[in-house]
């Protein structure tokens, strides 16, 4: 590499956006018994005891 | 009266506590934990609950003070963010903490341990567990209460300690992303 070449490195960090990351995508299965998406009793109510 | 560490605190690195406490009436419990499992699960979040914990809660279908559910949870944290939260049985919970996913659970709070309790009365309550370590044959989770103070360190429990508390099912709710 040439010392006096004042070029930028353009390459950069990488800009992937892991926000954007597949959110559906599970990285250890469930099975179907482990699954249960039935709703519950409220959480949170009269919380506050102060 | 306040918790305590018998086991020991969970390391800042696995994650801090995500309080409701910053306003009154508090946002509900089950919106900071589903914050905090949201934040486990994709970058960006932030870690007060003022800006992602009500916008979940709004998107759920819930209005403010009036607690939550966990189908509401896992709807709101959909709509608002993307992040997809599965529902599993209280027999799947243990496996997916230690496979490093985070996991939402629904407690009475009556039946906690008392190492982990700040309050005396009893309701119904969600925490985050995320985290483990096995001592012999004894599992430990990293436990996240949002009714502990912003940013304070997890509490180790025993997992024993937590199932006895557990309603029956469909209270429970995993990430699908580490």
């Amino acid at each position: 590499m040439d010392p006096n070449d004042k070029t930028e490195d353009m390459t950069g960090p990488d800009d992937e956006d892991t926000i954007a990351a597949d959110p559906d995508e599970d990285e250890v299965a469930l099975t179907d018994d482990d699954l249960d998406d039935s709703d519950g009793p409220e959480v949170g109510v009269d919380t506050d005891e102060s | 009266m306040a918790r305590s560490y018998p086991y020991g605190k969970v390391p800042s690195s696995i994650g801090t506590v995500i309080s409701e406490r910053f306003e009154t009436p508090m946002v509900c419990c089950g919106y900071c934990s589903t914050h905090f499992a949201m934040a486990a699960a994709k970058a960006g979040f932030s870690r007060s609950g003022r800006v992602e914990c009500h916008k979940v809660r709004s998107l759920g279908g819930r209005k403010h003070n009036a607690g939550s559910t966990a189908a509401e949870q896992r709807l709101g944290a959909k709509r608002g963010y993307n992040i997809t939260l599965t529902g599993i049985t209280k027999a799947a919970v243990p496996a997916r903490v230690r496979a490093g996913y985070a996991v939402t659970i629904s407690i009475a709070y009556a039946k906690m341990p008392g190492y982990l309790k700040v309050q005396t009365n009893d309701f119904g309550h969600c925490v985050t567990l995320k985290g483990y370590r096995v001592v012999g044959s004894t599992l430990y989770v990293g436990v996240f209460d949002p009714l502990w103070l912003q940013g304070s360190q997890g509490t180790w429990a025993k997992w024993t300690d937590i199932d006895q508390a557990l309603w029956s099912s469909g209270h429970n709710t995993t990430t699908v992303k580490r």
